[in-house]
């Protein structure tokens, strides 16, 4: 039965790490719990369809987070928003938490879904909007998280998607850190009105609970 | 510079506005339903190339927002808003014009805006434009916008995103600002349907 969408992700289990055998055991740990509930699933429905409805819907759902370690950093909820037929651009979103004790950056972003990927800095003054690349890279401070979220300070923009994004699809990417080197992530679609924050709420620099 | 100048003091006028409103709504006597000094006549055509001008959106109230499709972020947010409000104000919506100019004509091509459209409620009309003939409609309604190169030769947009409530007479009564509670604007929408 399909657990998942993509190898470098498996659903729902909390940590997965870029490398590292204590991870990659703790991913196998999780996939036997994963495998045992089914098992137990399979039993009380006497149906393997049902059971595969359920686990598809409680991997798609917002709640089932993502997160990819590599070195301090901590790579949560990567997700995209679906795009409208003919977008040429489609927002990004995700969370890096830095528990290490120096700052790191987030200098690129590559996939083979879109022509090329941008950092932006959004502000809003006086009603007017403004978009500007993040020079330089995005810094995560040590010990503090940076969320990117729609309509807050920072996002991510994928140019020219190579096809429209649509929800429940995973958009496959490398995002490449300056100090921790660089990381598999897969990118959730989301449907085109998903939101998970209220619109310009300041979310930059809050520390932010790490499982 | 003549552009900027204008649109300045466009933006005074809409912070004046904003003033003016903000007096009306919670100040000590609320007085019957006033219009701001916006809007004026525009040339424009739909999604489907058709023509539009601002006597064909007489007769309904008008929700407008200045947007663009190769925007990221605000835009599409602002459209899934505008396709919620009209699903939560039921049968009342048909009576409502709900309208999207691009403020990047250049880029959004009727053919371009029909393609995009398709994901939001099809009661939302795009409009666009010769770039002057926008330039004119932004410049009545105060909307500041700006390209901003970015890298490989293209350009995002700097934009107003105000969304303005418009009577069926064509006063702009009200204006709404990015990021508003939903129940609220709806509330507004009900009112701009059924003026008091």
């Amino acid at each position: 039965m399909k657990a998942c969408w993509t190898p470098t992700a498996r659903c729902c289990t909390s940590d997965r790490a870029a490398a590292g055998p204590d991870e990659n055991r703790k991913a196998g740990r999780n996939s036997l719990k994963i495998s045992r509930s089914k098992a137990k699933d399979m039993v009380r429905f006497s149906s393997r369809l049902i059971v595969a409805a359920a686990l598809t819907a409680a991997c798609a759902a917002p709640a089932c987070a993502q997160s990819y370690r590599v070195g301090a950093l901590v790579v949560t909820e990567p997700w995209i928003r679906a795009t409208p037929p003919g977008a040429v651009t489609a927002g990004g979103y995700l969370t890096i938490t830095n528990r290490g004790a120096t700052p790191d950056r987030l200098l690129s972003v590559d996939t083979p879904s879109a022509a090329h990927v941008e950092m932006h800095q959004m502000s809003m003054t006086g009603g007017v909007m403004r978009m500007r690349p993040i020079a330089g890279g995005l810094v995560i401070a040590p010990g503090q998280s940076v969320v990117l979220t729609p309509s807050g300070e920072r996002h991510l923009m994928l140019v020219d998607p190579k096809h429209a994004l649509r929800p429940g699809e995973h958009v496959p990417a490398i995002l490449h850190f300056a100090k921790a080197g660089s990381v598999r992530v897969s990118f959730i679609v989301r449907a085109i009105d998903a939101r998970i924050t209220p619109p310009m709420q300041p979310m930059a620099g809050r520390p932010m609970a790490v499982p | 510079m003549r552009r900027i100048l204008l649109t300045a003091a466009g933006l005074a006028v809409v912070a004046f506005g904003f003033a003016a409103y903000e007096f009306e709504a919670h100040g000590p006597q609320p007085a019957a339903q006033s219009s701001l000094p916006l809007g004026g006549t525009f040339h424009l055509v739909d999604q489907n190339g058709r023509p539009v001008s601002d006597q064909d959106l007489h007769g309904k109230p008008t929700v407008m927002f200045f947007g663009y499709t190769y925007c990221p972020d605000v835009c599409p947010t602002t459209l899934t808003d505008m396709t919620a409000w009209l699903k939560a104000l039921g049968p009342d919506a048909d009576r409502l014009n709900m309208v999207y100019v691009t403020i990047d004509p250049e880029r959004d091509t009727a053919a371009r805006l029909r393609t995009y459209l398709t994901a939001f409620d099809p009661r939302i009309r795009g409009l666009t434009g010769a770039p002057q003939a926008i330039a004119q409609a932004a410049h009545d309604y105060a909307v500041f916008y700006q390209k901003v190169p970015v890298q490989g030769g293209e350009y995002t947009m700097d934009h107003s995103t105000i969304i303005y409530l418009i009577d069926a007479q064509g006063h702009t009564t009200d204006l709404v600002q990015y990021g508003t509670p939903r129940d609220q604007v709806v509330a507004s929408l009900k009112k701009l349907l059924h003026p008091a």
